[in-house]
């Protein structure tokens, strides 16, 4: 399971990389669609099948999209040099993160372990054992974002309606009136 | 857009259905096993993308017209925010599962305002998800029009 | 009023829901309710902040950790007050101003919803809430910058996605860490948990220093700065104003020193980090808007510039408490907090003036203007009462909170950040004497003839912030008010894990 775990975090980094690398828009929107997929099956490894609905769903309708946008275009090709100084800034800022990443995942608990034992009061465990007798939902997870958390849920409900509402106002043919129009 | 051929559109006027009952069935069961609104919101909307692939934007249009389905995204994201309002009125605090204790553990009718709240959910994000498809796919051919002029 | 907390948040949310529904036709319906709406989110927050009234509200009735909680103390409700001062205003300008654009529903829709996600992070207690309503606040502004839709415009708009999910990615991975490190979720349980295992290990500093870099980014300090010269110019007028005058101290400012005064704790290190940052941003903000030719663009790099003083003035008090200096350091605070105020709204007036000289000669190049005012005079002397507080002419109000840096920063010994706060000031003069040289006074270029002012709520919401910009210096000088509108937010901050004890209570 471990093993397997390290294959697919390898599948998807590769995927990550040719998606940037690529200078074909399709392939790089496939690639996109294969690092989601990717991180679909790894919440099903762990044990998050909510999430991995969500996350599957949201995939097929977003390479749909993606895939009959780049379809349509003529120009799928990216052109563009590099510059040589961006690259060297973010090769080095991306080397220090890492330098420091190595330390900070030192000090994080192991993998598989709950990282909320060493909480003083964890809130985990109640929604664990609690769950049902408080809230009388089966699923701890709906019980958890529609219940303990469903504050936050509505805040994401209204991130979604933002972007779609701003996508519509971004979108819209006629943005200004003509100079007479005002009275 | 026209459609595509007779083959895609008979099999995915058969396939809609099932589609979208999976989608419901995603939301009216979310409080019991995996899914919830979000997910059975994006299966719904989802159908209905297949359909403007395959039968074209037109047909879609006199199905779900825009105005509409841009009523029902509001009208989603309002039934939300009302249950927790009515958790003010009814219950101790906003956003308080003033049901929970109706019905019986384990069943379909249970744990209170959860499922209204995953079907307010659901109606919400199928409806926008719809809604910014459909527009990203008017906006396109409109700024090719623009070129060719 | 604890009990009300939630309509803070839930009015504008519904407003906002309800908006896209009126159509073409009901426009003014739409213009009177979000108006209204904005209206009574002003008389709560005076009654909030009038009230003095502090305390914790569990959403779901969920005590803390399980449930989520809003959190009332002085600095949320001096918070909420400015965001309620410059939506007003900015709300009655846009009455008449948006008639330019179409979809003016959807706007409104936005704009409170900004209002709405500005607010929530206000009063949140819990840091994946916070980051929630960041990105509602976020998401309306990277529309309400592009909703002119011209090439600039939507330029400008996603170079500011681009850098600002930058910044909420940096922000949400913070959040990951720290619950990862601590288990919870809850700010108050957060410090708790910090204070018990006596101090930071490195991925808390991790976690720390992407905080800094995520609400830096927010703030447009000067590292992170890019975005703000191209988006708060091609916003609507209106929407310059709030983002300048108080989206980028509320997602920035506000989270920022929440988060490293009351639960990740003040240092030496992170108190010299944020003065250095907010002197960078103010000396690199001035200089560049000296050099500008275009007034919005101008007034951008002023913003940037002005944010560094209310940075300054909090990273130095957190330097001082950490010296032991309670005193200077709740001196330095009330000062970047007063300066954050008063910026609010002297800002947010500069940005509805230009929205006015904008729409009367429908352009933004100083060179093109000129002897504008005979032709705006309502205009011409609230552009000048902003104009003398931005720059600190007594007894404006930015004279006060300016006195009230340099003298923190000479009595705790550091003369030369109080010789760089008057050498900026400086700067800030030569600007806005630029400003009135090339709008106001010259020769009237002939196209401009019939240049006519801006009547109505327009001129309303600007004579409503000019008298404010004067009056606001009454909130130092009369003992009563800075007691009962300041104190208390400089004690939030100055406290720093008393906040933990508060939201806990003592039994925990």
């Amino acid at each position: 399971m471990n093993i397997m775990f390290y294959v697919l975090l390898l599948f998807i980094l590769i995927a990550a990389v040719i998606a940037v690398e690529t200078k074909n828009l399709l392939s790089s929107v496939i690639c996109i669609g294969a690092i989601g997929f990717g991180v679909s099956i790894m919440f099903l490894f762990l044990r998050a099948p909510d999430i991995a609905i969500t996350q599957i769903v949201v995939e097929v309708l977003g390479l749909i999209i993606l895939i009959r946008a780049t379809i349509s275009r003529d120009l799928t090709f990216i052109s563009g040099d590099k510059e040589f100084f961006g690259t060297v800034v973010s090769v080095v800022i991306i080397f220090m993160i890492f330098l420091v990443g190595i330390r900070v995942f030192d000090t994080i608990p192991e993998f598989g372990q709950p990282t909320f034992a060493q909480a003083h009061n964890p809130a985990s465990e109640t929604y664990i054992e609690d769950g049902l007798e408080k809230t009388g939902a089966a699923n701890i997870i709906a019980s958890i974002i529609l219940d303990f958390r469903a504050y936050d849920t509505l805040g994401e409900a209204t991130v979604l309606f933002t972007s779609i509402i701003g996508a519509t106002v971004i979108l819209r043919r006629k943005s200004r009136k003509a100079l007479g129009e005002l009275e | 857009m026209k459609g595509m051929t007779v083959i895609v559109k008979t099999i995915s006027s058969w396939v809609k259905v099932l589609i979208i009952l999976f989608g419901i069935y995603i939301i009216l069961f979310g409080h019991l096993t995996p899914g919830g609104g979000f997910a059975g919101g994006v299966i719904l909307a989802s159908s209905y993308v297949m359909l403007m692939l395959a039968f074209g934007r037109e047909f879609v249009q006199k199905d779900l017209p825009l105005s509409l389905d841009s009523k029902l995204d509001c009208l989603g994201a309002v039934a939300f925010a009302m249950i927790a309002v009515l958790g003010y009125v009814f219950g101790k605090s906003f956003f308080d599962n003033f049901l929970s204790q109706f019905g019986r553990h384990l069943r379909l009718i249970s744990s209170g305002t959860i499922p209204l709240s995953n079907i307010a959910i659901g109606l919400k994000v199928g409806a926008s998800l719809f809604l910014v498809i459909f527009i990203l796919s008017t906006f396109r051919r409109d700024s090719s029009d623009d070129k060719q002029e | 009023m604890i009990g009300l907390l939630p309509a803070f948040v839930v009015i504008p949310l519904i407003a906002a829901f309800i908006l896209p529904l009126f159509g073409k036709k009901g426009k003014d319906a739409a213009t009177i309710l979000a108006n209204a709406v904005i209206l009574l989110l002003l008389v709560l927050a005076v009654v909030a902040v009038y009230s003095g009234k502090q305390g914790i509200y569990e959403i779901g009735d969920w005590s803390i950790p399980l449930g989520i909680n809003l959190v009332l103390d002085g600095l949320s409700a001096l918070m909420l007050l400015a965001i309620a001062t410059v939506a007003t205003a900015a709300m009655l300008f846009s009455a008449r101003y948006m008639e330019q654009y179409t979809a003016k529903a959807k706007y409104l829709s936005l704009f409170l919803l900004m209002v709405a996600g500005m607010n929530g992070v206000v009063l949140s207690g819990d840091i994946f809430n916070l980051f929630v309503f960041l990105e509602i606040a976020s998401l309306a502004s990277y529309a309400l910058v592009g909703f002119g839709c011209g090439h600039e415009e939507l330029e400008a708009s996603f170079k500011y996605m681009v850098l600002g999910s930058v910044g909420s990615i940096f922000i949400l991975f913070s959040v990951g860490l720290v619950y990862g490190h601590t288990g919870t979720l809850n700010m108050a349980y957060i410090s708790q948990t910090i204070q018990n295992n006596g101090g930071l290990n490195a991925g808390l500093t991790f976690a720390l220093a992407l905080f800094i870099v995520g609400f830096g980014l927010k703030a447009a300090l000067v590292p992170f700065h890019a975005w703000l010269p191209d988006a708060h110019p091609s916003a609507p007028a209106p929407i310059s104003a709030m983002l300048s005058g108080i989206l980028i101290k509320t997602l920035g400012v506000y989270a920022l020193s929440r988060v490293v005064f009351n639960i990740f704790g003040v240092s030496q290190a992170t108190g010299w980090l944020i003065i250095v940052l907010g002197l960078i941003s103010m000396i690199i903000g001035a200089f560049l808007a000296i050099g500008q030719e275009d007034l919005k663009r101008l007034m951008a790099y002023s913003s940037i510039s002005q944010i560094g003083y209310v940075v300054l003035g909090i990273g130095l008090g957190a330097a001082l408490i950490q010296k032991g200096e309670d005193k200077l350091a709740s001196l330095a605070i009330l000062g970047g907090l007063f300066h954050l105020v008063n910026h609010a709204v002297y800002k947010s007036l500069l940005f509805l003036n230009s929205g006015s000289i904008e729409m009367a000669t429908g352009t933004r190049r100083l060179e093109q203007m000129g002897g504008l005012a005979a032709k705006l005079p309502y205009t011409r002397a609230t552009c000048a009462v902003a104009s003398a507080s931005i720059v600190g002419i007594p007894p404006f109000s930015g004279f006060w909170s300016k006195l009230i840096l340099i003298i923190a920063a000479i009595l705790a010994g550091y003369y030369w950040i109080a010789a760089i706060i008057v050498f900026v000031s400086l700067c800030t003069l030569i600007m806005y004497l630029k400003v009135h040289r090339y709008v106001f006074l010259g020769q009237l270029p002939e196209k401009l003839q019939n240049a006519r002012e801006n009547k109505g709520t327009m001129l309303f919401a600007m004579a409503f912030l000019a008298c404010l910009c004067i009056l606001m210096g009454l909130l130092v000088i009369i003992p009563g008010l800075k007691e009962a509108v300041l104190d208390p937010a400089v004690k939030v901050l100055t406290g720093g894990f008393e906040y933990s004890r508060f939201v806990i209570g003592p039994g925990g």
